[in-house]
């Protein structure tokens, strides 16, 4: 599915008056597509989020999803079962006495049959790696923290959105659990999930983005592919945002003489190019 | 934010009234109420309704913001009204139609007792108008103190009192969290009827209670990790202290009332 944010802005009234929280915002995800979402608290990503599972309406302008207007009553409907959003620390919604029935708890919502509802919830719990027979009937609160952020997740996927909705995923996690959590997601993009992700580690996002947008003070201040976001050093320094460690690398390298190219991501990329550059000598 | 609670909340201002000192205020407020408690004639309640707006005159707060702060609670000026009108049967009936009857001192009595809870309403809310929840509390432990003898636990209760009041807007914040990613897994709470709208805010409040206890966990190990100890040897960044000004308000204020229990 195709998310396209046509001119949106968002303002919201406080005290002080009315704030801007996203302005004029255009941005197409195409269906298939990963994009990374970077910038600071308060730069506007929670509200784009929000406008992305019609949580929030965009006060001008127009959120589509595969061409329908978000703000249409018949797209809303079930919205929750197209599009599957992970806020931060997702493990803090959990609430039903056990793991089955939170993350049946979107399919019920959607009015499943119950048959259905079983297969669904089995098919999450196997693709979060929490074994059925072990967890189904295990109190959430009574999970580690990884773990429950897993059967938040499976809550998620369960109703198998086309379009996955991701703030922080690995947020909180040891190195472990990032990796594992990362590999389950790499697996849904595989599959063809439209994602979204947003992170506050420029190497996450480099790993799988294909498209990366900046956002800052509500204005998105760059956009494009990892590599020509990622080529704006200085800027996203200046930011306070950096780039990954391998763009980082190869720059430093490149200076010192090594014939690199531009665009180098990933730790993976970097090493096959430094072996063929020595292979080449 | 989706709540906008007013009651109880605090609006800066440099105006005399803010700058009593709470035990003052809150001394005033209890002198205040007792004698709208006593007062029994429209005179009466009248000469207080006159003072009350003085006082409101002096906090230099606009009275929109007053009457913001005092709208949630209108709603319980409703029942005294009701309830003195329909069941007092003394006096001359003005309206009768079945069991309904209607009499002039149903009417007396009824606008006399709003006009008192009017008053008692008021009264609270400048006082939360005009102290930061903060100095209420400091004035709480320090006027609960002289009972620590008796075995109250003064200190405790203000600390209590303090930490609820700062755990309102995170709490609030949480829910709103909740809720949002409650809804984006389907729930939706504004359908069907009483019951069913009771039972679709379950899955908003049992996050929410896990979320308070980990934030009173937190809260506790943090106030460990910094040597925190109650009782008598902690000391104040604000020190209470009472000016001239407290003393005039004080004798102002009790003159007036003394003068009004005796001869109204």
């Amino acid at each position: 599915m195709s998310l396209v944010f046509d001119k949106v802005s968002f303002t919201y009234s406080s005290h002080e008056g009315d704030v801007a929280a996203l302005t004029n915002l255009s941005l197409t995800i195409e269906d298939g597509a990963f994009l990374g979402i970077i910038g600071h608290t308060g730069s506007g990503k929670s509200t784009l989020l929000q406008l992305m599972c019609g949580l929030l309406s965009p006060s001008s302008g127009r959120v589509l999803l595969d061409g329908n207007d978000l703000r249409d009553k018949q797209v809303r409907r079930n919205l929750h079962t197209r599009v599957g959003i992970a806020f931060q620390y997702p493990e803090y919604q959990l609430f039903a006495p056990t793991v089955v029935e939170d993350i049946g708890f979107a399919l019920r919502n959607a009015g499943f049959p119950d048959a259905e509802i079983d297969t669904r919830v089995r098919l999450a719990m196997q693709r979060m790696r929490l074994d059925f027979e072990r967890y189904a009937l295990l109190s959430p609160f009574e999970l580690s923290g990884g773990e429950m952020r897993r059967v938040a997740l499976a809550g998620i996927i369960a109703a198998q959105p086309q379009v996955l909705v991701l703030d922080e995923p690995t947020a909180g996690l040891d190195p472990a659990g990032r990796e594992e959590l990362f590999g389950i997601i790499e697996e849904f993009y595989r599959e063809g999930v439209t994602t979204v992700m947003v992170s506050h580690s420029m190497n996450d996002i480099a790993r799988l983005a294909t498209q990366v947008l900046v956002l800052k003070d509500g204005l998105a201040v760059m956009q494009g592919s990892p590599s020509e976001v990622f080529s704006h050093a200085e800027e996203l320094r200046a930011m306070n945002l950096g780039v990954p460690h391998a763009t980082e690398f190869a720059t430093e390298l490149r200076e010192l003489g090594l014939p690199l190219p531009e665009g180098l991501l990933t730790v993976e990329a970097l090493a096959d190019t430094i072996a063929g550059v020595h292979r080449g000598l | 934010m989706a709540f906008d609670i007013a009651i109880g909340q605090y609006h800066h201002a440099e105006s005399i009234m803010h700058r009593l000192d709470p035990r003052t205020k809150i001394t005033l407020l209890i002198m205040f109420m007792v004698t709208a408690f006593l007062a029994d004639s429209f005179p009466g309640i009248g000469l207080l309704a006159l003072f009350l707006l003085f006082i409101i005159a002096l906090c230099d707060i606009k009275a929109t913001v007053v009457l913001k702060a005092f709208a949630p609670l209108s709603f319980l000026l409703v029942f005294p009204l009701i309830f003195n009108i329909f069941f007092i049967q003394t006096g001359t009936p003005l309206f009768h139609w079945g069991i309904i009857l209607i009499t002039d001192d149903g009417i007396m009595r009824a606008f006399f007792m709003t006009l008192r809870l009017l008053l008692l309403f008021l009264s609270a809310t400048i006082l939360t108008l005009t102290t930061s929840p903060i100095a209420l509390c400091d004035a709480t432990a320090s006027m609960l103190h002289p009972f620590e003898r008796f075995g109250v636990p003064a200190y405790e209760i203000s600390m209590m009192i303090s930490i609820a009041l700062r755990f309102v807007p995170t709490l609030m914040e949480d829910f709103d969290h909740i809720r949002k990613a409650q809804q984006s897994r389907g729930a939706v709470f504004d359908r069907g009827g009483p019951l069913a709208r009771i039972k679709s805010i379950v899955p908003c409040l049992i996050p929410l209670f896990a979320q308070s206890f980990r934030h009173a966990e937190n809260l506790a190990l943090a106030m460990e990790s910094r040597c925190y100890h109650g009782g008598d040897h902690r000391t104040h960044y604000h020190i209470l202290k009472f000016a001239p000004r407290d003393a005039i308000a004080a004798v102002t204020c009790a003159m007036l009332l003394i003068v009004m229990i005796v001869w109204l």
